[in-house]
């Protein structure tokens, strides 16, 4: 994200309302292009294809494997994401660029590897009591696959600040799902959801070849050091959990309503709640544009003074390194008010716009009761998750799990109680979870502040630890001889 | 009565002048129980001794200065250090150097399962950090001050955690680390004495070798220096005697703040019966043997020996040197001498290695010591023990032992300047075409050496400081 953040930095840096705009275009095609196109691509062969012609129970099953696909693919992806993204840029400051590949190759493997034990037992389920055709069910777990995979080219490619590529690799990577949505469907005459699914499985695919194929190209060397990257996952698994912890707070509280009496199953095998779902989709979708655009500037200005303060550590004096800890955490709580203040508008001003146009387009009733409070809740867990990220750059990968932890467990306690309201304040539980977390990491961040020169210059040891009794001082004893 | 003598980096590892003296001291008070504690850099040298002990050294506790931090079992040891009001105060006192409160430290480091990293990488060892750099040092960069604090101090603390055990007299045989050990010893057994013996003076040998020394830059230097003259100054506040091998060493033990009614000179001594009936050299013998009994070390510089010898060598072929002492405490050193002796093609230089002193000496015509930093070395007066003078730099007490202190005795020898070759070669020279020159220094450095330098006087001193200390301490028992 640096890379997007100093160039942002420049286009804002101008001031004028052209160049705001510009930035906030530049911003949205770069960031959430892949997820544009992927959805774009979607609607298209809805369209062509002809979605809307087809039986309930077949629409349901096609969607109910998309979603399931998306939110547990990013499930698993969220577990190594931030591992092998420090290996990585840890290996890139080091200049040992030979151990790049090890790390796409293990980080590969292990993702495939947990995305498969997860998916396996479901699809086997799938077939055996739901009675889903094995064709179907085996190309679902290939599409699953492949969108891990795919944020698995993601992350790469992103630590090389490959947008441009990503966005054209998507592009490639749709356009031919697309298309052979329509040669499958039209031309092979086969079933629209299993040409959906097929097409958009193998879309997948491409893309992730293409992304990986992109990254290996830039490192031809391979140290085969396999085990260092394991070795990375025993010494930062708080980092991991806490980013799945996140995740799996963005949609612990779907999944409780997905055990509520009026939720969808299909096929006795896929369980979602339609209307809580969608909420939680258009909130995220208004929520998401924000994030990326003040997120990346907020990085990227935050980086500058922990940088300058670093610098201070390793050659200044005292006073200097005050200086720069008491600017670099002033500039923190300001990026933090001004994501919060900007956001907030941006949100607001969206809302507006979504409850106009959103019941045109289809989306009413509960729906949009249910919405208003989502968007308060992705709003906060997205200020949330701008404090995680300070938090993963004072090391206080404590601070960050336990946090992470309180997310779901809070989520998920609280969305239990209030599942059972009126619906306007189905979102509330998700509300309570996020506000709780980022309460948590405001006041950890606050204590970090309070506490940094001794983070600093008291972490680690000077000597190795010994967990015993100190040997006896006395090696010669006449008496004993 | 049990004496517990605390030795840094010598006796029983490393033969030496001041390991012969601990051992020469041992052996000579057979009805005292002797215990040792040595003060050596990390457990590979555990109980790799030298020497066969006496019976009434009874037990060897080591303290490593480099070791790794034993925490325990116990829970406590993983928790955050806190220090009360009147502890911070006392580690205040230890960094700052004014007046400090060493009880109340000796206290904190008594505490079971101290851990070491709690207390250099924890907050209170930052505060009081913080509060000196800014006291003194606001210029300098912070981060390196603070790991030369911690890099000082962790030595410190390896000796500070020891509990020594109960004796009657702590006796030792340098400041520094030594000293603090044996204050602690003091400050915890009430009732027991501590005599300090410094050979060479502990805090300025350390302060030449941090002046001379690459790896410590600037006012780093200062703060170095400082911390060992801290370490000085309270083992001497502790000290009931303090005693010197000569009387310049005494003023330096003054100049740093040692009390005046503490200190005594008592020189070292050398057994005479050793050197009688001791093998000559052959009569008819033209050769001219000139010997150096040293370790090959560079503080011996014996490099400028070799090159001295080299040009007095060209003058008078009939010179021989015969450099008898171990190599193996610097092996990269003794690799260069050796070097050296083949660059320059020079004949007639012999390495013996690990001699008997007694075998050999006699069979020179004089002594030749280089050194650039010396006590009142044995070597010296082994030498006119055995009726041989000596060619010496003008470093310790060499200048006092060769030319006499005011006594009635005449030069037993020849003094240079350190690491003056031209010097060095002229003064072999002299000695070397002046056979009866060398008799007559020789003579007069016996006779010096009977009079002031024998081992009986030397053991009369110490069994009266002995008796005086271990009397007052009974005096105490008895109220």
């Amino acid at each position: 994200m640096a890379g997007i953040g100093i160039q942002l930095n420049k286009i804002f840096n101008k001031n004028t309302l052209i160049t705001s705009f510009y930035g906030i275009g530049f911003s949205i095609v770069y960031t959430i292009m892949p997820m544009l196109v992927v959805i774009f691509t979607l609607l298209a062969m809805y369209k062509v294809l002809g979605f809307q012609t087809i039986s309930y129970t077949e629409r349901q099953l096609f969607s109910s494997s998309i979603l399931y696909i998306f939110i547990f693919s990013l499930l698993v992806f969220s577990l190594f994401t931030t591992v092998i993204s420090k290996y990585q840029a840890d290996k890139i400051f080091l200049e040992h660029y030979e151990d790049i590949r090890p790390s796409i190759y293990v980080g590969t493997v292990l993702i495939l590897t947990c995305a498969s034990c997860i998916a396996i037992p479901f699809y086997c389920y799938a077939i055996l009591i739901g009675n889903i055709s094995p064709y179907y069910v085996f190309t679902s777990y290939m599409a699953f696959l492949g969108m891990t995979l795919t944020f698995s080219s993601m992350l790469h490619n992103l630590t090389l600040k490959q947008y441009k590529q990503l966005s054209i690799y998507f592009f490639i990577g749709m356009t031919i799902a697309f298309l052979l949505s329509v040669l499958f469907r039209f031309v092979l005459d086969i079933s629209l959801t299993y040409s959906m699914l097929l097409s958009l499985s193998i879309g997948f695919f491409i893309i992730a070849a293409l992304g990986i194929s992109n990254v290996l190209r830039f490192f031809p060397d391979n140290s085969h050091r396999y085990k260092e990257v394991f070795a990375y996952f025993r010494k930062y698994w708080r980092q991991m959990l806490s980013n799945f912890f996140y995740t799996l707070g963005l949609f612990i509280h779907n999944f409780i309503f997905w055990t509520k009496p009026w939720n969808l199953v299909v096929y006795s095998t896929y369980v979602s709640n339609e209307t809580y779902d969608m909420a939680s989709f258009l909130a995220m979708f208004t929520n998401v544009t924000a994030t990326v655009l003040f997120i990346t500037r907020l990085e990227m200005q935050f980086k500058d003074k922990y940088k300058n303060y670093n610098e201070a550590v390793l050659g200044g004096k005292l006073k200097t390194i005050k200086n720069y800890e008491g600017r670099m955490f002033d500039g923190l709580a300001s990026q933090i008010f001004t994501l919060a203040s900007l956001q907030f508008i941006i949100s607001v001003i969206l809302f507006f716009i979504a409850i106009l146009l959103f019941p045109r387009m289809g989306f009413s009733g509960l729906i949009m009761d249910i919405y208003p409070l989502l968007i308060i809740a992705y709003y906060i867990s997205i200020l949330f998750y701008s404090e995680l990220i300070f938090l993963y750059y004072f090391e206080d990968s404590k601070g960050a799990v336990m946090s992470g932890m309180l997310f779901v467990v809070i989520t998920f306690l609280a969305t239990l109680w209030t599942s059972n309201w009126n619906p306007i304040w189905y979102g509330l539980g998700f509300v309570i979870g996020a506000l709780s977390a980022f309460t948590f990491a405001f006041f950890r961040l606050r204590w970090i502040s309070n506490n940094y020169h001794t983070l600093v210059f008291c972490r680690d040891d000077i000597l190795k630890n010994v967990y015993q009794e100190i040997p006896s001082a006395l090696v010669y004893n006449r008496n004993q001889l | 009565m049990k004496v517990c003598m605390i030795v840094e980096g010598s006796y029983p590892y490393v033969v030496g002048g001041v390991s012969s003296w601990v051992h020469q001291l041992i052996a000579s008070f057979p009805g005292i129980e002797f215990n040792i504690i040595a003060i050596i850099t990390d457990r590979t040298l555990r109980g790799k001794f030298v020497y066969e002990f006496p019976e009434n050294l009874t037990k060897i506790y080591e303290i490593y200065l480099q070791d790794f931090d034993w925490v325990g079992k116990n829970f406590k040891s993983r928790k955050k250090l806190r220090l009360n009001t009147k502890e911070r105060d006392a580690l205040k006192s230890l960094l700052v150097g004014e007046d400090v409160q060493w009880k109340e430290v000796f206290q904190i480091f008594s505490k079971d399962n101290l851990s070491i990293n709690k207390f250099l990488m924890g907050e209170e060892f930052l505060n009081t950090a913080m509060d000196y750099y800014n006291l003194r040092f606001p210029e300098i960069h912070f981060s390196d001050f603070l790991w030369t604090l911690r890099s000082i101090y962790l030595p410190l603390i390896f000796a500070l955690k020891f509990n020594p055990p109960k004796a009657d007299i702590y006796h030792c045989v340098s400041t520094g680390y030594a000293g603090i050990i044996g204050s602690k010893a003091v400050a915890i057994h009430g009732g027991s004495k501590l005599l300090i013996s410094e050979h060479g003076i502990y805090t300025r040998e350390r302060e030449q070798e941090i002046i001379k020394a690459k790896w410590i830059k600037g006012i780093y230097k200062n703060i170095w220096i400082e911390q060992f003259k801290k370490m000085s100054q309270g083992a001497y506040m502790y000290a009931d005697i303090v005693t010197a091998l000569f009387n310049e060493s005494r003023l330096l033990q003054l100049e740093l703040g040692c009390p005046a009614e503490k200190t005594r000179v008592i020189p070292n001594g050398i057994n005479i019966d050793k050197f009688k009936n001791i093998p000559m050299k052959n009569e008819g013998d033209p050769f001219i043997n000139l010997g150096a009994i040293v370790r090959l070390t560079p503080i011996k510089d014996i490099k400028t020996m070799i090159t001295a010898f080299f040009y007095a060598h060209k003058e008078q072929p009939l010179l021989k040197l015969w450099i008898m002492g171990p190599d193996d405490e610097d092996k990269e050193y003794a690799n260069e001498c050796y070097e050296l002796v083949e660059y320059l093609n020079v004949k007639d230089i012999y390495f013996l290695g690990k001699i008997n002193t007694a075998d050999y000496i006699g069979k020179m015509d004089m002594l030749i010591l280089t050194s650039i930093s010396e006590g009142q070395p044995l070597t010296i007066l082994e030498g006119f023990a055995a009726k041989k003078p000596s060619i010496a730099t003008n470093v310790g007490n060499c200048y006092g032992l060769i030319h006499g202190e005011e006594d009635e005795f005449q030069d037993a020898g020849i003094v240079t300047s350190i690491m003056n070759v031209p010097e060095i070669s002229k003064a072999i020279l002299t000695l070397a075409n002046n056979k009866e020159l060398r008799e007559e220094m020789g003579e007069n450095g016996y006779k010096r050496f009977l009079k002031y330098y024998n081992e009986t006087r030397l053991i009369e001193d110490y069994e009266d400081i002995y008796n005086t200390l271990g009397r007052k301490e009974k005096a105490v028992e008895g109220g």
